[in-house]
């Protein structure tokens, strides 16, 4: 089984110049969690997830772990102002412009094995053709829909 | 090793020998290119290896009370962090400021100096810094000021104990001094040093802090108790550690030394909190405890207790106690002072670890000539106290000269808050100055 036979072809895609703001809408309006960032030819310039902007907007004492555990503090004050600044940024300031991609006939292994590796960073796999034309994406539902069979 | 089996190595006196590795292993350690326990397993090794001393003589140099009551200590601390108690401790600090800026400064301060005189200075920090720039996050306000008074107070909080600073236990060690003999001579001094540091800080940075009331009810709002993860394990914690101090206090009128007290604690600990599992899942849990041991400090204390046997085997040390005596004319107030103010410059340049431990067996050569001097054994105690005190109060110097110095610097500095080695001496080299200008009244004083 190879990418191109379980991958979504047609996936919802978001330009370079969308706002985080409007992206943080389109997730949670369409119930995704990541997105692929392509330009007027689709050729992909990188992916954007949940995780990358929730890290940006958090205070970096706790997304590096120096602080564990945050229970005590009933509301982040901070949180919710770097969020608000955020927000009116384009989306390319926190994407990820590096993405881990597969191409078409790549093997499913591949794809899971990728996932696995990078849990955090991979909520979406984009598949490209050599030039970076983005042909589909996959998502981990795609790989436990071909496990489950 | 008598006199008669005193032979050359390679052509080259033993004395030259040892006195070589001692200067080789602290320069590279100095250097900091390689790891510090590296550099002193390779030092002792080399030590053994070139015949300075058998491999029988080395292991009884190696003072097994220190390491027994560092891994004890450690394996405690890695244990009761887990159950939240000093994220708790902090936060009920700075809401008991009522979140004022300078009063959560002296509030942290303080669990800071009382946690460090208690446990290791890194641990405290590594607990203590995050909850501080949280804190000066919802205040708005620069976490420098509080990060920097927190390390002073560490470094002066880890003085006031046997067990505060790996100095105080080595010297505890190698002596007949008790926890209580610490307590009495220099907890009194610690505190004293600490509140003074206060009055420069207060001008340093306190005039100016300020936070708006909705910042400061922000800090009321915490609610302290959630940062209790475990409440079974914070009473198990707590009444272990009670005992622990209790074994510290009564102990030696038992004739129990201190690293039997704390490894029987750490294992009264461990065998609670694994009592209720499975043979392979305390297995695991034991595994994975026993990794909270600090093993490169542990390892480093090994190794330079190896290379200072070696040289003190040879006579060196006992060459430049002689010397040291000869400098001072054998006034025994100026002997004191001058390791007073020698250890406190030292330490806060380089490690105060193998500082001290070369120091440890100088001193108890020179003990024996104020005796003869006449000078009372009880008051040449006091040259153990002038080593305690520039020894762990000199870490406060420079950003370099303690570890928990270095910790702070680092959680800041990956939070975006700068700490730069000259800023910092600028105000912490004048802070330790005062510090042991308190410490050279004290013990004027109080003892000469």
């Amino acid at each position: 089984m190879k990418a191109q036979d379980i991958m979504i072809r047609q996936p919802h895609t978001i330009p370079p110049q969308c706002t985080i703001g409007e992206a943080l809408r389109q997730m949670a309006d369409l119930r995704l969690q990541a997105f692929p960032v392509v330009d007027k030819k689709k050729m992909l310039l990188g992916t954007l997830n949940f995780w990358q902007i929730l890290e940006w907007a958090m205070p970096s004492y706790i997304s590096q772990n120096d602080l564990s555990d945050v229970r005590f503090a009933p509301d982040l004050a901070q949180f919710h102002e770097r969020l608000g600044e955020l927000k009116s940024n384009p989306v390319t300031q926190v994407m990820n412009s590096h993405p881990p991609c597969v191409r078409p006939d790549d093997s499913v292994l591949a794809c899971a094995a990728l996932i696995m590796k990078t849990p955090k960073t991979v909520y979406l796999l984009p598949v490209v053709e050599t030039d970076r034309q983005l042909v589909g994406v996959i998502s981990a539902w795609d790989i436990i829909k071909e496990i489950a069979g | 090793m008598d006199e008669t089996s005193i032979h050359t190595i390679f052509g080259f006196s033993p004395l030259w020998v040892a006195t070589s590795i001692l200067i080789l292993t602290y320069a590279v350690i100095i250097a900091e290119r390689f790891n510090r326990a590296i550099v002193a397993l390779l030092g002792a090794a080399a030590v053994i290896g070139t015949g300075v001393l058998t491999q029988d003589q080395a292991i009884q140099g190696i003072d097994f009370n220190t390491i027994g009551l560092l891994t004890g200590m450690m394996i405690l601390v890695g244990i009761t962090k887990e159950c939240g108690i000093f994220q708790f401790l902090a936060i009920k600090a700075a809401k008991a400021a009522k979140g004022s800026p300078w009063g959560i400064l002296v509030m942290l301060s303080i669990v800071t100096a009382v946690l460090s005189a208690f446990l290791d200075n890194v641990t405290t920090v590594l607990l203590v810094a995050p909850v501080t720039l949280l804190i000066a996050d919802e205040l708005k306000i620069n976490p420098y000021p509080l990060l920097f008074a927190e390390i002073n107070a560490s470094n002066t909080g880890g003085t006031a104990t046997l067990i505060g600073d790996p100095p105080n236990i080595m010297i505890g060690s190698a002596t007949s001094l008790t926890f209580n003999d610490f307590v009495i001579h220099l907890t009194p001094v610690a505190i004293v040093a600490f509140s003074a540091t206060l009055i420069p800080l207060w001008f340093m940075y306190g005039k100016t802090m300020f936070a708006s009331p909705e910042a400061r009810a922000r800090i009321m709002a915490f609610n302290e108790y959630e940062a209790i993860r475990d409440v079974e394990l914070l009473k198990h914690c707590l009444l272990v550690f009670s005992l622990v101090i209790l074994g510290f206090v009564f102990g030696h009128s038992w004739h129990i030394e201190p690293a039997t007290i704390a490894l029987g604690g750490a294992a009264l600990l461990l065998l609670v909190v694994t009592f209720s599992l499975d043979n392979e899942q305390a297995g695991h849990k034991v595994h994975a405890l026993f990794g909270q041991v600090e093993w490169i400090t542990i390892f480093f204390f090994c190794g330079l207790f190896i290379i200072v046997t070696g040289v003190e085997h040879t006579g060196l040390l006992q060459s430049v106690a002689d010397w040291t005596l000869s400098l001072t004319a054998g006034n025994f107030m100026v002997t004191t002072l001058a390791i007073l103010w020698v250890s406190a410059i030292f330490s806060s340049i380089v490690d105060n670890i193998p500082f001290v431990a070369t120091m440890i067996p100088m001193i108890k050569s020179m003990l024996p000539v104020f005796q003869q001097a006449g000078i009372p054994l009880e008051q040449t105690e006091t040259l153990w106290w002038a080593l305690a005190l520039g020894a762990c109060l000199g870490g406060n110097g420079t950003l370099v000269g303690a570890s928990a110095n270095l910790i702070v610097a680092g959680i800041a500095e990956r939070n975006g808050v700068p700490f730069r080695f000259l800023p910092f001496l600028k105000m912490a080299f004048p802070l330790m100055i005062l510090q042991i200008l308190i410490s050279t009244l004290y013990i004027w004083m109080r003892y000469l």
